[in-house]
């Protein structure tokens, strides 16, 4: 798997691979991975082209402990932030607080359910290989209006800590939790509509 | 005693951040009593593991899905080169 590249075994280079065989190596999973967090091709292609511009620069710091792609990952990871924070920059957050009208149709004006969560019960552990589970999955991240995949995006694909998730996205701590929140609320109710109650069960 | 609504806010705070006890027992209480809570509180909870497990940090392999265009493939591969010259 791992070419030998004899003409360019520069000091501080061990263990990297050739510049010119990362897009072909990584790209693919690099892409992959910010795609599915920004939701965007030409945002993702950016963030993959930074990274390797990134990582070229950066090539002397390697340090051969993490693999290759790990390293790759954890620039991407970087960019994908920063991505995040300028788009929240352009486009700052007014008004969370007013009522989200999606939410609201799920309940009573006396906070009561009006449609009531179904009874499916997951089995986490088959879900988890289950590709067309995380395509639907996928789709319905889609739906998600921007700024709260942003918030899911971070908070929970990225591990990030709330108080960093706020100061990416510039918004409060109760705006953030108003954000996820809405976020969870509807990623369950859409993967109930289209996977946990599919009309024929699979 | 919370409504229904409150409840479902307070599942997701209670994956961001340590609920205060009055909270976490107000919320054990509620879902105690209403199978609508209880059903959303394990859903949401265990869709939220599923996607920290599929996707944690740095596990970057996931299997089919969209590739890097033809064109951004080679306008990547014409910006690496102009760095390396």
């Amino acid at each position: 798997m791992t070419p030998v590249h004899e003409d360019r075994p520069t000091p501080g280079e061990r263990g990297l691979s050739a510049p010119e065989d990362w897009v072909d190596r990584y790209g693919d999973e690099l892409f992959r991975y910010a795609y599915l967090r920004l939701r965007d091709p030409a945002s993702a292609e950016d963030a993959v082209q930074e990274t390797f511009l990134a990582a070229f620069r950066a090539r002397s710091e390697f340090q051969g402990r993490s693999s290759e792609l790990t390293w790759l990952v954890s620039i991407l990871r970087r960019k994908i932030v920063d991505c995040f924070r300028r788009a929240a920059r352009e486009q700052p957050v007014v008004d969370i607080e007013t009522e989200d009208p999606e939410a609201d149709g799920l309940f009573q004006p006396n906070g009561w359910w009006r449609v009531k969560p179904g009874p499916w019960v997951p089995d986490a552990g088959a879900l988890l290989e289950q590709s067309e589970f995380w395509d639907v999955f996928q789709g319905c991240f889609s739906r998600l209006p921007p700024r709260l995949a942003a918030a899911f995006s971070l908070r929970v694909l990225e591990e990030l800590e709330p108080q960093e998730t706020c100061k990416v996205l510039g918004v409060t701590a109760t705006n953030l939790g108003v954000m996820l929140h809405r976020a969870r609320a509807r990623l369950r109710r859409c993967l109930e509509a289209r996977w946990f109650q599919r009309p024929e069960g699979e | 005693m919370l409504s229904c609504k409150d409840v479902t806010r307070l599942v997701s705070e209670g994956l961001d951040r340590d609920l205060p006890l009055d909270r976490r027992l107000a919320v054990r209480l509620h879902v105690l009593l209403c199978g609508a809570c209880r059903a959303y509180r394990r859903q949401v909870i265990l869709l939220n593991a599923l996607v920290c497990r599929r996707f944690s940090r740095g596990s970057a392999r996931l299997p089919g899905g969209p590739s890097l265009s033809a064109e951004a493939r080679e306008r990547i591969q014409a910006s690496l080169k102009k760095r390396d010259a």
